[in-house]
């Protein structure tokens, strides 16, 4: 299934980075910026700008170290920038069966702590999303933000005892 | 999860961080923006063709996901992504288990406790395998007997074995992982140590899979979600420092799985009994019944999963129609619904099986 790594075109590597990616790193910028719709932007420039990089990456594990980084990155411009509006209603929220009192309150959860994140100081909330959401290690996560692996650890617990305290509703099932 | 454990946090905060975070964003479902990326880049569209088509198209055949029957033995406690618990005939694995596994507190004794002369006995365990999705590789379930001292033997047993299914595969060999002790509520594995850095060649979530495939097959095994503590700070380049704890099941494991029918199963009354579990959009699933050589589709069944929402899988199960259907072999597939007929990211999971109509 993993045979010897293939030279990708920047075109091949752009279409299977998106394949594999593009819906998470999306999700990933939710996270982030709370928007859709500005996620989607940013991700679609982390996409446009990999391109670009590709042959000096040639890697497809440093692209997407890359995009993620990128990812980060813009997600933050996209905040300081912009003011960003919480568009409940851009949410492609999937059609709910009615009466659905299961999905009415797994949305409210959602919001809650899509809020909560919004609310953390910026490197708790990409501390977070890259740990927990990604899955990112520690030293990956240093890497990403630029920081040491120390920063991420302390950022990581306050960030969670943070959030954790924000969900206290949310936390238990 | 690589690091499960945060200083000053608990492991079970952490656990329910990721799932209360992924959850928050399950429901994104981006805009389809492979097109307007490729215009910026300036490149002549070569065609239309979207890559997930690989997976989704006339390949699926190919890669198609064959696993084992379901959870026999290790769903009540929803360990292998299904609720229901356990229920007799159709849950049957592909070999007859001679020997149901121990209850997690025999476990903790056997595997603690090994006597000095250890008795193997012979049981039927989950072995997970990587296979191919559309989201990459993922874990993909089969049942296998094996001859082991202990649960945590037999499943390292599993993982250091071929699958049956050509289409999986798994990364470690004889002799990759031994000594595995459940103590204390967290397994210990020794891991060669050849294997700290990922080898050229292997994507870091294949690795990341690797690794996750371990600790489902031992938590499998000893029935019980306990963390696993690899003998390396790094396997396959994963962070292994801390004891590593199971990834959410939908980042994981493939979205859908047949557990009936069973591979090469001979359906002789015309009536094709279908069971699995799924986290599909809307609770929809859809049975194909195609012709084994060949795209002709004799049969075709929506299924409703008993939910949808939720870092799980779901049960389903019907019974499709194939009174007429001519005699000869036939590949049923079960797909994931995708509500955008693949213009999203993502695209369909599927899991087939071979069925025979004689």
């Amino acid at each position: 299934m993993q045979g010897g790594r293939e030279v990708w075109s920047a075109d091949d590597a752009l279409e299977r980075l998106y394949a594999a990616h593009w819906r998470r790193l999306v999700r990933l910028s939710v996270l982030l910026v709370r928007d859709v719709p500005t996620a989607e932007e940013v991700v679609q420039d982390a996409f446009v700008a990999v391109h670009a990089r590709w042959s000096r990456l040639r890697d497809p594990d440093l692209a997407l170290a890359y995009l993620r980084q990128t990812v980060v990155n813009r997600s933050r411009s996209a905040l300081r920038h912009r003011a960003v509006v919480t568009r409940h209603a851009e949410r492609s929220v999937p059609a709910y069966a009615s009466g659905a009192d299961e999905e009415v309150t797994a949305s409210s959860r959602r919001d809650a702590v899509l809020d909560a994140m919004r609310e953390l100081p910026r490197r708790q909330r990409e501390v977070l999303a890259l740990r927990y959401y990604l899955d990112l290690s520690e030293a990956e996560i240093a890497d990403t933000l630029g920081i040491s692996r120390g920063a991420v650890k302390s950022h990581a617990s306050r960030g969670s005892a943070a959030l954790r305290d924000r969900l206290r509703d949310q936390w238990e099932d | 999860m690589t690091e499960p454990h945060t200083p000053g946090s608990r492991p079970d905060d952490d656990t329910r961080l990721a799932a209360l975070l992924s959850d928050a964003v399950s429901d994104v479902e981006p805009r389809e923006a492979l097109d307007s990326i490729r215009n910026r880049t300036k490149v002549t569209p070569l065609s239309a063709r979207r890559p997930w088509t690989y997976a989704v198209g006339g390949a699926v055949v190919a890669t198609a996901a064959v696993i084992g029957a379901i959870a026999f033995a290790g769903d009540q406690l929803g360990l292998t992504g299904s609720d229901d618990t356990t229920p007799a005939a159709s849950h049957r694995p592909r070999h007859t288990p001679t020997k149901a596994v121990t209850s997690p507190d025999q476990n903790a004794t056997a595997s603690s406790a090994p006597s000095a002369s250890p008795v193997t006995t012979s049981s039927t365990l989950a072995g997970y395998y990587l296979g191919d999705t559309p989201q990459g590789p993922r874990l993909y379930r089969e049942f296998d007997r094996v001859e082991a001292t202990d649960p945590v033997d037999g499943a390292l047993q599993l993982l250091v074995a071929d699958p049956h299914d050509p289409d999986y595969s798994t990364p470690w060999k004889p002799g990759d992982l031994t000594d595995g002790v459940l103590k204390d509520g967290v397994v210990d594995v020794v891991v060669d140590s050849s294997l700290a850095q990922r080898p050229a060649g292997m994507t870091e979530q294949y690795a990341r899979e690797a690794v996750q495939q371990v600790v489902y097959t031992v938590q499998a095994a000893v029935q019980s979600r306990v963390p696993v503590h690899f003998s390396l700070d790094t396997v396959l380049g994963v962070d292994t420092s801390e004891p590593v704890a199971n990834a959410p099941v939908l980042d994981t494991l493939s979205h859908v799985s047949l557990t009936s029918p069973s591979e090469g199963q001979v359906v002789d009354n015309g009536k094709l009994a279908v069971e699995g579990v799924a986290n599909s959009f809307e609770a929809n699933v859809v049975v194909r019944v195609q012709r084994y050589e060949g795209t002709e589709i004799v049969a075709q069944e929506p299924f409703t999963a008993e939910a949808w929402m939720g870092d799980k899988l779901f049960p389903f199960s019907g019974t499709i129609d194939l009174s007429g259907v001519p005699a000869g072999r036939y590949l049923v597939m079960a797909m994931t619904d995708d509500p955008s007929g693949g213009t999203e990211g993502s695209g369909a999971f599927t899991d087939t099986r071979t069925i025979t109509i004689p």
